[in-house]
């Protein structure tokens, strides 16, 4: 779990699966990428294969925690067969999902 | 590993040798180099029990602690002689292998001065000096206290799956449908619920949900919605009002004031018998499958889970159906279970096909069914699996 800059946006990057093993790590994980002082925020699942239930729920809890501090998660590269869980949970329906890391960028910079 | 620690074993090879000798346990300072102890200090001392056998499986020697549990009666003695329940016994086969050199860790239960069974955790230590094994040091943790505690919380948890179980509804069984349904838990209790009520002469609502997580919060949560949900369904009838009071609830009792977000995915149904209809509302829940002319239809989700925002709107869907016709429902930990996990819809559609080739197929024997020829999953899950038979 890797937290970077590019330009005025802040970018977690998650190399692993997560599981209940490191749920916590990836809750704190998430929860210091929101502290962090840009307001544009993306979570890159470009590399991940599996993720539980209580990893969809921090998710959501960040972007919501997110909103409140007039600040904007997104998800980018979401891949299958995790796009279809996605599609169950209708994530689309309160926050912002993109193909890659590159269009939530272009995104962030038009607002 | 094999520990060889050469200071160390020449010492216990001497002390071995003495206390087998001498049948004592003390040493005085011409007896012991200061090195050995040190070591026999250590050995006095230390909060766990442990004693030196020889090669032949005889106590020579043990430390403070053991002496107060076992009584110093047992030096001298065949480690047999301690051991609780020597038929059932796996330690004189481990003693063997210990004989071979390895370190081995295990269970056991032995007998303190009264009978009564202690409950050990140890770790044997072969003593090997100039590579020939004298005998084994062994360290063990009393775990009697860990162990009780284990027993009372998986009693309490039995307790509470058979609550758990009790409150899942029974078959449904009318002259227009049956409703029956299957529940089995990762662990002993799980966030899975089903329930289903007759809501006039031909209506009938029924509900499967999934709460996040699995285990006692798990349970807690869906155990606390279950105890609003009879009510909810009889009183506001509409499935957008009652997702919406759920959300409500789930909302205002766990989120508001939690550091972290509770929620649960959750499929509503409404079967009106005499219109054919079947009204319908998925809150990111695994669609159900509504089963017709050896066609299937997905009830797909249409809105987040319960829990996760305050204002969810949540619109109701409407399907007509020909008699006959089989709902099928059922949660992700079922889904998960195919041997095809690597796609969700793959997945439903072995459960299709499943439902297609066999009419008669029930809950209980589907489930058991997939559980039998299951690869092993990454997170176990639990499995709820409703079926709605309309005639």
């Amino acid at each position: 779990m890797q937290i970077y800059q590019r330009s005025r946006v802040t970018i977690l990057d998650i190399k692993s699966e997560i599981t209940i093993k490191n749920s916590d790590l990836f809750r704190t994980t998430m929860q210091r990428l929101l502290n962090h002082p840009s307001l544009h925020l993306i979570l890159n699942l470009e590399h991940v294969t599996y993720l539980n239930s209580s990893a969809l729920g921090i998710i959501a809890d960040i972007a919501i925690k997110a909103k409140e501090a007039e600040k904007e998660l997104v998800i980018t590269g979401i891949q299958s067969p995790m796009n279809e869980i996605f599609e169950v949970v209708k994530f689309d329906t309160f926050m912002k999902i993109f193909s890659t890391a590159e269009e939530a960028i272009d995104y962030f910079e038009q607002h | 590993m094999d520990v060889t620690f050469k200071k160390l074993t020449v010492n216990m090879k001497r002390d071995l040798e003495f206390a087998a000798g001498v049948g004592r346990a003390t040493f005085n300072s011409e007896e012991m180099s200061i090195s050995a102890q040190r070591y026999k200090l250590l050995f006095d001392c230390s909060p766990h029990i442990a004693c030196m056998l020889d090669k032949h499986g005889f106590i020579v020697d043990l430390n403070i602690k053991m002496e107060e549990l076992a009584s110093s009666k047992i030096k001298g003695q065949h480690f047999n002689t301690i051991l609780y329940d020597e038929q059932s016994s796996l330690t004189a086969d481990l003693f063997r292998e210990a004989l071979a050199g390895n370190t081995l860790e295990g269970y056991e239960t032995i007998k303190d001065k009264q009978g009564a069974p202690v409950y050990i955790e140890y770790r044997s230590i072969p003593v090997v000096v100039d590579k020939e094994l004298v005998g084994l040091c062994v360290a063990a943790k009393d775990i009697t206290e860990k162990k009780e505690l284990e027993w009372q919380r998986e009693k309490e948890l039995h307790v509470a799956a058979l609550v758990q179980q009790s409150v899942l509804c029974q078959t449904l069984m009318t002259e227009s449908l049956a409703i029956s349904g299957h529940y089995v838990p990762a662990h002993n209790i799980g966030g899975d619920m089903y329930v289903w009520y007759q809501l006039d002469e031909s209506r009938f609502g029924i509900l499967i949900l999934d709460v996040m997580g699995h285990g006692v919060s798990a349970a807690l949560i869906s155990m606390s919605i279950r105890s609003v949900v009879e009510q909810l369904i009889k009183r506001l009838q509409a499935p957008d009002l009652i997702m919406k009071e759920l959300n409500e609830h789930v909302y205002t009792l766990f989120n508001e004031r939690s550091a972290s977000l509770h929620f649960f995915s959750a499929l509503y149904t409404v079967v009106d018998v005499e219109n054919k209809e079947i009204y319908y509302i998925n809150a990111g829940h695994p669609p159900g499958i509504l089963i017709q002319k050896h066609q299937c239809i997905r009830l797909v989700s249409s809105s987040p889970p319960l829990g996760f925002l305050r204002n969810t709107e949540f619109k109701t869907s409407m399907l007509s159906y020909e008699h006959p016709a089989r709902i099928i429902l059922f949660t992700d930990g079922l889904s998960a279970c195919s041997n095809n996990n690597s796609s969700m819809n793959q997945s439903i559609t072995e459960i299709e096909e499943s439902f297609l080739a066999n009419k008669q197929l029930g809950c209980e024997e589907y489930v058991q069914q997939v559980l039998l020829q299951r690869k092993n999953p990454v997170e176990p899950d639990d499995i709820s699996l409703v079926k709605v038979e309309i005639f």
